[in-house]
């Protein structure tokens, strides 16, 4: 299944809502939690994770991976966890309304 | 796979971006391999596999490269920024250390950069700056008559026409030129009070306005039908100004009455804020074109069947040239003369709507403001030198601060910047100085230079504070760079070694040079002062003939000149007399100096011709008196007697017009006829000194003098000016006085009553005001000079301590030293003093139309400021030689 257009950004604020984690925590975050249905390009995930560093939504520093390795940890800076919020309201709102639409009983016309 | 060790170290100078990027993918890669490694496939398969589920690996990394350097750019910026903020802490701090230093260069650049803001918001007004309020002001022309004098003097005055010449040039030009007939009347009393200010109003054309391009911010404009010459409407069109100060920028203002030399009108608009007119001088209401000036009757003015005339403005079309404007115009001139019998060679010419730019004549006081611009420039010329003196020595003495930043690894560029940012600290201090003096000045400089006009428009535009400010701080830039980068040149090790006192003495060329040009322009500067104020001194000398500090004069002004009698008058000056502490009260037709001259055609013995040939300045001229008259004014008779009580048909000549009329001869007794040879005698019965005629610098001019009750028409003459003769302590009282007298007797009018120093004060005001600003300008100049001198020598020998206490030890005596320093301090002053003669030498002519009997190149003075000079440049540079030469040489050689 793909991504709506705009659903990655927040997958990924949302995928960094617990604590600062690298990219590869990231990706691996969101197959598990969709059990593989979401398929997401590790390319545009890192490219996603790059540009919301510049708008300043999420901040990087390097640190140590668990195995020990020197990795990139990103994590949501305050005005991130706004955009998060507003964005999990806007996305509940949207499914709901969806949902509403797709179960309705009366018959268009 | 572990990153190369020295890359590394490498990052923490700088990030690279790149670098990171790559880590950053490696780490990811390997983790991914390593998972489906553990899901059990080969090693190939499993890279195969992660490259599939990251997409295109090259697009995706250039993306993220152009990503991150954006992202690393913006915070390089930032830490500039905190760096900035950091450098300006250290730079506050130890300039708050140096109070004398910062004051030293702030109030220096302040007032050399403040002279020159308020010099050019002046010029700025007077020769760049159109009209405010006023559209596409580059198409609008004022007309010009040109012609030529005997002398091959250029002369130019503002055309006048008619209205029937108006109406024939505006048809020949239709099309290519729009006219507008104007015409401005200054002295317009507003309002009833008793004080009621004048103003100057503008009586127009009803195209005249929307010419200009205004329209009214209130109600409306005047129409063709108000603005009838014969019988113009009485409605008028209030300036902004005048809405706000008289009328409490009431908006229902419109068809409220204004009273404009008593007489009542209706305004109709206000003009919008920026409009003031166009002349220098505020325009602040303007009324419909009517053919005579306000409250005085056509019938008076034309008398003699004179057609009135107006002043033309004039505005070409896209397109349109000033040639068909010109010739139309010239040839409607040419013709007018020719009417009249008279040749003429005349011309008309185009000019800008900004007046001073010709091609009629500026006015003295102006010119003059030319040169001090350029004074004011040289001003701040030699401030910059200072201040670039001041910031080397500083600079020089924190070397060793800056050995120990460059050997702790401080890049070149922010070394330069840290030594900047405080001559920029310094420099934006002294463009706040340089504002608020600016404004200052700027006053000033109207007030002294042209009191009379009452500008439109503050003495400080805010476009001129804004680049003053910026000025300084270019300036200061400018001047911080040069010691910044002569000291970022260190050997690190050279100065960690010896410290900052020697071996490191750098024979720059830049000091020597600097005091060199101070030098230069303080002669040039004082070569000035010296000039105005001789010349002043010349023309303060000039005897005029006249009891100046005794004399006031006193006449009285109408709104209509018919409620002015001279039986009235009269009986007002015995008022007078009676007062305490007047001595006497003499009457005459023309108070001295005042502007009036009347001629009148006469004959003597021998002459067939009359006296009327000539240039205006070589016929003599009447004045009608009464017999008092050369007691008051304290003029001696020189031969012959003075007016008897009863004085007959009896003239007095001046020594001149005795030396004209009858050369050789004796004068007294001869006979002059007026009009007609057959006319009566009137007798010469005395010889009287030479008095001024018209102002302060003229030759001996013919005057001759007669009686009142006799005038050179057979009738009585009727005196409006009266001549008050007191003690300069008693003047005061009587002029209060007098005053208080002629409005007793002249209920309606205005009691003008002057001291005839202040009549003739603006005569001297060119000169004066030359020698009071070049005097202010070159002391300014010889002080900075003078600091210059002594901060060069004083840091030259703070420099060379060492040496010195080596060679005292050797054996060198406290002269001989002293010798030394002195010799090498004022090598670059004399050196600038010849360069500095030479130019005021060329620059003399400049200011030779300013002075009065002395030549730009007099030797006395070049002589006497170069002494000056020399004398305050020695005195600069002994004492720090002296102390240089009292140099302890075992402490000096021991220190540091």
């Amino acid at each position: 299944m793909d991504l709506l257009p705009g659903t990655l950004d927040v997958l990924i604020l949302r995928g960094l809502a617990r604590g600062p984690r690298h990219g590869y925590a990231v990706a691996r975050w969101i197959e598990d939690c969709s059990r593989g249905s979401l398929t997401v390009l590790d390319g545009a995930l890192y490219a996603a994770l790059h540009r919301m560093e510049e708008r300043e939504w999420i901040a990087a520093e390097w640190g140590q991976s668990p195995t020990g390795r020197r990795a990139k940890f990103y994590r949501l800076t305050p005005v991130g966890k706004r955009q998060l919020e507003a964005e999990s309201k806007g996305w509940a709102d949207y499914v709901l309304a969806v949902g509403r639409v797709m179960r309705a009983t009366t018959q268009p016309g | 796979m572990s990153e190369p060790r020295w890359r590394r170290y490498l990052r923490f100078w700088k990030r690279d971006v790149r670098a990171d990027i790559d880590d950053e993918l490696r780490f990811h890669f390997d983790e991914r391999v390593a998972q489906y490694r553990g899901a059990g496939m080969s090693p190939g398969d499993a890279l195969a596999a992660a490259r599939a589920q990251f997409g295109d690996v090259e697009a995706v990394r250039s993306e993220l490269v152009s990503i991150d350097r954006r992202v690393a750019r913006r915070g390089d910026g930032r830490a500039w920024v905190d760096n900035l903020a950091a450098d300006l802490r250290v730079s506050l701090r130890s300039l708050r250390r140096a109070p004398v230093f910062s004051a030293a260069v702030i109030v220096t650049l302040g007032l050399g950069l403040g002279a020159n803001a308020a010099m050019f918001t002046f010029l700025d007004r007077v020769y760049l700056r159109p009209p405010a309020g006023v559209a596409d002001p580059s198409m609008l022309r004022r007309l010009w008559l040109v012609d030529h004098d005997k002398s091959g003097e250029r002369r130019a005055y503002g055309v006048s026409v008619t209205t029937d010449e108006h109406r024939e040039l505006a048809d020949a030009l239709r099309g290519e030129v729009s006219l507008a007939l104007f015409m401005t009347q200054p002295l317009v009393r507003f309002g009833d009070r008793a004080n009621a200010p004048n103003i100057t109003i503008t009586r127009a054309a009803a195209d005249y306005l929307p010419l200009l391009g205004v329209r009214a911010a209130i109600g409306r404009l005047f129409t063709p039908d108000e603005a009838v010459t014969g019988s113009p409407a009485r409605v008028v069109v209030i300036s902004d100004a005048l809405w706000r100060t008289q009328f409490g920028a009431d908006p229902g203002v419109v068809g409220k009455t204004a009273k404009l030399k008593g007489l009542p009108f209706t305004i109709i608009g206000v003009a919008p804020p920026r409009f003031d007119g166009i002349d220098l001088e505020r325009t602040s209401a303007w009324i419909p074109l009517g053919d005579s000036p306000l409250g005085m009757p056509a019938a008076v003015m034309f008398a003699a069947g004179n057609r009135p005339s107006f002043g033309v403005l004039a505005r070409l079309h896209r397109g349109a040239t000033d040639a068909p404007l010109e010739t139309r115009a010239t040839t409607i001139v040419r013709r007018r003369e020719a009417g009249r019998g008279e040749d003429s060679l005349a011309s008309v010419q185009a000019g800008s709507i900004i007046t001073a730019r010709g091609p009629g004549k500026e006015r003295k006081e102006i010119s003059i403001a030319n040169r001090l611009g350029g004074v004011a420039a040289i001003v701040l010329l030699i401030a910059c030198a200072n201040i670039v003196n001041l910031l080397l020595a500083r600079a020089v003495s924190r070397r060793r601060e800056i050995a120990v930043r460059v050997a702790l690894g401080i890049s070149r560029a922010r070394l330069v910047w840290l030594l900047s940012a405080e001559s920029v600290i310094l420099a934006l201090s002294a463009g706040v100085v340089a504002v608020a003096s600016a404004q200052f000045t700027g006053s000033v400089l109207r007030s002294r230079l042209v009191p009379d006009v009452e500008f439109a428009g503050g003495p400080l535009h805010w476009r001129v504070a804004f680049v003053t400010l910026l000025a300084a701080l270019i300036a200061g830039v400018l001047a911080g760079l040069v010691p910044a980068f002569q000291v970022s040149r260190p050997s690190v090790t050279g100065f960690l070694k010896t410290g900052a006192r020697d071996g490191v003495v750098q024979r720059s060329w830049l000091r020597p040079a600097l005091v060199a040009t101070q030098a230069a322009l303080s002669v040039v500067l004082l070569v000035g002062a010296a000039l105005f104020v001789s010349s002043l001194r010349n023309v303060e000398a000039i005897r005029l003939g006249y009891d100046v500090s005794r004399m006031a004069s006193a006449r009285v002004m109408f709104d209509d000149w018919r409620s002015l009698d001279s039986l009235i008058f009269a009986r007002a000056a015995e008022r007078v007399r009676r007062v305490p502490g007047v001595e006497d009260v003499a009457l005459t037709t023309y108070a001295p100096m005042n502007g009036g001259l009347l001629f009148a055609r006469f004959y003597t013995a021998t002459d067939s011709a009359g006296s009327l040939e000539g240039r205006e300045d070589s016929v003599a001229s009447l004045v009608n008196v009464t017999g008092n008259y050369f007691r008051v004014t304290g003029m001696r008779i020189v031969r012959g007697r003075d007016f008897a009580a009863d004085p007959g048909l009896s003239v007095i000549v001046n020594k001149a017009m005795a030396q004209r009329y009858w050369p050789g001869g004796d004068a007294i007794g001869q006979c002059m006829h007026f009009k007609k040879r057959e006319n009566p005698c009137y007798t010469v019965i005395g010889i009287v000194e030479d008095a001024h005629r018209r102002t302060v610098i003229e030759p001996p001019r013919a005057q001759y003098y007669a009686p009142l009750e006799h005038n050179a028409f057979g009738r009585g003459m009727a005196a409006f000016n009266m001549l008050i003769r007191a003690e300069p302590q008693n003047m005061g009282a009587a002029i209060g006085a007098a005053r208080r007298i002629l409005l007793d007797e002249f209920p309606a009018g205005r009691p003008m009553v002057d001291r005839m120093e202040d009549t003739i004060a603006p005569a001297y005001r060119p000169f004066r005001l030359g020698a009071l600003l070049f005097s202010l300008f070159g002391l300014l100049a010889l002080v900075v000079a003078g600091v210059g001198v002594y901060s060069s020598v004083a840091y030259a020998v703070s420099q060379r301590t060492h040496e010195f206490g080596v060679r005292i030890a050797l054996g060198a005596t406290v002269s001989h030293v002293s010798h030394v320093v002195l010799k090498r301090a004022l090598t670059p002053v004399v050196g600038g003093m010849i360069v500095g003669v030479g130019v005021a030498l060329a620059a003399g002519r400049l200011i030779a139309s300013f002075l009065y009997g002395i030549t730009p190149t007099n030797a006395v003075v070049f002589v006497a400021v170069s002494l000056v000079l020399l004398i305050i440049a020695v005195v600069a540079a002994m004492v720090p030689a002296t102390r240089a030469a009292r140099v302890d040489p075992v402490i000096a050689l021991r220190a540091d």
